[in-house]
């Protein structure tokens, strides 16, 4: 066997990869040739020191965390998906063509209830994840429901075939306390798929003002919040989410979204906020927590902005002197 | 039309059970079948990107769409087999948001004058702490990892840190067998040359 090829196995040996012969051939090998002997040293060392420098654990509260931002994208995605042209498409299965517009008329009653049902209808805390909040004590009024954003996927061809696409929407008056869970269900969807800058702001500080008063506060509602801190594309909309979170007693989830603002926000200021809010909240009563020790670090010495590596670097070293 | 007949084990039948279900819209099965596998998903992601809160993100993104394309999941291949090669496809596709949030190096901060001094500042710190040490090792290995294309990262990656067979990371990838010995082959020359002084 050529010396490439033996180099070759010398990888693949190291991967586990040999079968007994491969292995033997190569173990024969190793014991007169000290240049591959060297080389099977230097990748042994190399992977000992790729698993030293592993930098993420897959931990379960970093599962569950995924789990649960998962569950509100889940359910944003359930609202947007629910479209008319799927009743339409069951109309096929429909044995009269001439029971059809009665079943229009049907399904589109059940469209509504459904939508209803899709946002107010009562849910348990344990429920999956197209779990559905309860309407509480709020006063909930709907108006008629309307078809907008129509347009043809497929105009009808020669058959009379069609495929179109729309939203059905139903305009909703809504009633009640801001601790109401329904209510807060709602901002919480708002936060999320809202145009409206100004509107998500508006809603980020009714949810701010709640979670002042509520001892504990709906995992949904903070994990919205994290989202909107993470993922919003308007900066107030991140900023006043960074206030309504950190009225919440400071815990790893909230910890692990400042460490995440701090590296990837966009502003400036809000990194600012970040570290100063990891200063107060964190470091004090954890000074040596090596997460936060770690991003501040990085911060700086790779930050593209003067103030914030200077203070980044401020409370670090002030971290390391007590 | 002739289809594709994949061998069913009690894991496969568990499986499909649970997608009949989820496409008839139920989301108890949809979550167990999330729940089967998504572990996986967010081991994969966190050691391709090397962070906590992209590999969120690559899950979440994972799941979404496997959940828009359930209904049209045709049974033709596993479902794990289909679940990885989307997981793969948005690592490799979320290279771009991973590196638009990297800031600048070290070394291209000191091009900056204040940068440069507190880089030199740095240098001289001590860090003679062992999770310090750490923290250094991980950021030389990172650096080293971003010398390598996407399919090489996810591929090394695999390897050396999920451990899987270059056989499994062929299915999961889609890629050949020999494509992948190759990717890995070439990552490795790649990392050891960015990691030569710590070897």
């Amino acid at each position: 066997m050529k010396h490439e090829q033996l180099q070759e196995l010398l990888h693949l040996s190291l991967y586990h990869e040999l079968d007994d012969d491969q292995q033997s051939i190569l173990d024969q090998h190793l014991k007169v040739c000290a240049e591959c002997s060297a080389e099977l040293k230097k990748l042994e060392r190399l992977d000992t020191l790729l698993q030293k420098g592993r930098r993420v654990e897959i931990t379960d509260e970093l599962l569950d965390e995924a789990r649960r931002e998962l569950r509100v994208a889940l359910r944003l995605e359930q609202s947007r998906r629910f479209s008319f042209s799927e009743w339409l498409d069951r109309l096929n299965l429909f044995p009269a063509p001439g029971l059809r517009p009665a079943f229009v008329g049907a399904a589109t009653l059940v469209v509504g209830v459904g939508l209803g049902y899709l946002v107010f209808s009562p849910g348990t805390s344990d429920s999956g994840i197209g779990a559905i909040p309860a309407v509480g004590q709020a006063v909930v009024e709907r108006n008629e429901t309307r078809v907008s954003g129509f347009r043809f996927v497929q105009p009808p061809d020669e058959t009379g075939s069609v495929e179109v696409v729309f939203d059905f929407v139903t305009p909703v008056r809504m009633k009640g306390n801001v601790a109401d869970n329904s209510i807060q269900r709602v901002l919480a969807q708002a936060l999320i798929s809202e145009q409206n800058p100004g509107a998500r702001i508006r809603t980020v500080s009714a949810l701010g003002s709640q979670v002042l008063t509520s001892k504990k506060p709906d995992a949904d509602i903070k994990a919205a919040l994290i989202q909107a801190l993470k993922s919003d594309g308007n900066a107030g909309v991140r900023k006043e989410a960074l206030k309504a979170l950190l009225k919440l007693p400071v815990d790893k989830v909230i910890k692990d979204a400042l460490l995440y603002l701090l590296s990837h926000e966009s502003n400036p200021g809000l990194r600012v906020d970040a570290i100063n809010y990891l200063d107060r909240y964190v470091l004090d009563d954890t000074p040596h927590d090596q997460d936060v020790l770690n991003v501040l670090k990085e911060r700086m010495q790779t930050d593209n902005n003067n103030y914030v590596r200077i203070r980044a670097k401020n409370v670090y070293e002030e971290v390391q002197q007590q | 039309m002739s289809q594709v007949q994949v061998p069913q084990s009690s894991e496969t039948m568990v499986d499909l059970d649970l997608i009949q279900r989820a496409k008839r819209g139920d989301m108890g099965a949809f979550e167990q079948l999330v729940f089967r596998y998504d572990k996986q998903v967010l081991t994969i992601a966190a050691r391709y990107v090397q962070s906590s809160e992209d590999a969120k993100d690559i899950y979440q993104e994972v799941f979404l769409r496997v959940f828009r394309s359930l209904p049209k999941f045709q049974l033709r291949s596993q479902f794990s087999t289909w679940l990885f090669r989307i997981t793969t496809n948005v690592c490799l596709s979320h290279r771009t948001k991973r590196k638009r949030h990297t800031h600048a190096s070290i070394h291209q901060d000191s091009d900056d004058e204040h940068g440069g001094a507190i880089a030199e500042s740095l240098r001289d710190a001590v860090e003679t702490d062992h999770h310090a040490e750490k923290t250094d090792l991980a950021i030389h290995v990172e650096k080293a990892l971003e010398t390598l294309s996407p399919k090489q990262r996810m591929v090394f990656t695999m390897k050396y840190y999920d451990d899987y067979k270059i056989r499994e990371i062929a299915e999961m990838t889609g890629l050949a067998e020999g494509t992948v010995k190759r990717y890995l082959f070439a990552a490795t020359k790649k990392i050891r040359r960015s990691l030569h002084d710590l070897l």
